[in-house]
């Protein structure tokens, strides 16, 4: 214990030291006073109907970049989100669901108490989804926030609690394969509308740009839509929370389900 | 005034090398995978925090505000206003995606080191190195 408080004062000492002979040698470093010229870009046109080509009439700017301005890297960045999904499957390859082993869930207060508060998360994740291109939040976030609820579900009511309320590998995996399905589509569908009339188009196209005409809508009625970021910001929500909700299952099985995996052999 | 900032700041920043220091020694020396899987999470969260420091910058205005427009701009004004005082939004979009392929790799990680531990008994790396592991399980 004392051998602890002493690594970390002399850690410590090590900081403040380092940094103060960086700070006196002139070497200390200072966060800028103005935006860098991308982030000028990025900020002044993230909601801009004065300047309709560039604009993505997303009022978040972090969510524009991800979903508009570097979109294509964001859809890449969701397949090695899925390739990891893929990882897992092929490590616990043979694991077979089992029902009717063990429940141990844990006492009435605490599950009653717990479904209160899945609730609020599933409201919160929900939010986060459906306002990400208005306010701090998104896709991601909020798919992360609702795999809380398999996590949660899990330790509370027990592993077979989940299978009975369909939270099977294999439906997991369909919603997961769709979801990616349907980010592809939304990705793609500039192209195939633009193909009709013979005009120009651009893959995860959202606004119109200098030569195209193509747009998605840019509002629901009086609040801002963003085009293309509020649909992908759904689909990546419900991707996200399949994907972990899925890794978490198979985190999440007994020894008697994954015999055939220890054994390392197939079914 | 802005001499103390500055000495704030890099503390600031060298606090994140030495944490990224210290996750490195997990990493290497400590025998227990789940403790460094443990210390690439923090590696990689202190990398992440130093890129989003980044992007802060020193405003007019007493705080500068997040990268979030809080209502429809009104005139054109009213969004030069508003990048008057906004931090830098792209460090921020870029940790995402660092943060998103880093759980990708660390659910890998994490179920290697589960079937590790349901095949061995432990999670102690010396005991893959044993050369009679097979009759001890």
């Amino acid at each position: 214990m004392k051998k602890n408080i002493a690594v970390a004062i002399s850690l410590g000492a090590l900081t403040l030291a380092l940094s103060l002979v960086l700070h006196v040698g002139g070497l200390g470093v200072l966060p800028p006073r103005a935006l860098r010229n991308l982030a000028q870009t990025v900020v002044l046109n993230t909601y801009n109907p004065w300047n309709e080509t560039l604009t993505s009439y997303s009022l978040n700017a972090v969510t524009a970049v991800i979903w508009d301005y570097r979109g294509i890297d964001t859809i890449f960045e969701t397949a090695v989100l899925f390739a990891a999904v893929t990882g897992v499957a092929a490590l616990f390859q043979g694991a077979v669901e089992k029902v009717e082993l063990r429940r141990r869930g844990m006492p009435f207060m605490l599950k009653t108490s717990t479904k209160i508060a899945l609730l609020l998360i599933a409201l919160v994740s929900i939010s986060l989804a459906f306002h990400g291109h208005l306010t701090p939040g998104g896709g991601f976030q909020a798919g992360s926030v609702f795999a809380v609820i398999t996590a949660l579900g899990i330790t509370v009511f027990s592993i077979e609690a989940l299978y009975s309320a369909g939270l099977r590998i294999k439906n997991l995996m369909r919603v997961r394969l769709m979801a990616l399905a349907l980010i592809l589509s939304i990705a793609l569908l500039p192209l195939t509308t633009l193909l009709a009339i013979n005009g120009i188009a651009y893959i995860a196209q959202n606004q119109v740009k200098e030569d195209s005409s193509f747009a998605m809508p840019a509002a629901f009625f009086n609040t801002p839509l963003a085009g293309s970021v509020f649909f992908f910001n759904v689909i990546e929500f419900i991707a996200v929370a399949a994907a972990l909700s899925y890794i978490l299952v198979f985190f999440a099985m007994r020894r008697e389900e994954l015999e055939h995996v220890l054994r390392g052999c197939r079914k | 005034m802005s001499d103390l900032l500055s000495l704030a700041f890099t503390t600031a920043v060298t606090a994140f090398i030495v944490n990224i220091a210290i996750a490195s020694y997990g990493v290497f020396i400590r025998p227990s995978l789940l403790k460094k899987a443990i210390s690439i999470i923090i590696f990689s969260d202190s990398i992440n925090i130093l890129a989003i420091a980044i992007g802060f910058r020193i405003t007019e205005a007493q705080y500068p505000s997040l990268p979030v427009l809080s209502e429809k701009p009104k005139t054109p004004g009213d969004i030069k206003a508003f990048a008057e005082v906004s931090v830098d939004p792209l460090p921020q979009a870029f940790v995402i995606t660092a943060i998103v392929i880093g759980l990708a790799t660390t659910t890998v990680l994490l179920g290697l080191i589960i079937l590790y531990y349901k095949h061995f008994g432990t999670t102690d790396i010396r005991a893959s190195l044993d050369e009679d592991y097979e009759e001890a399980i």
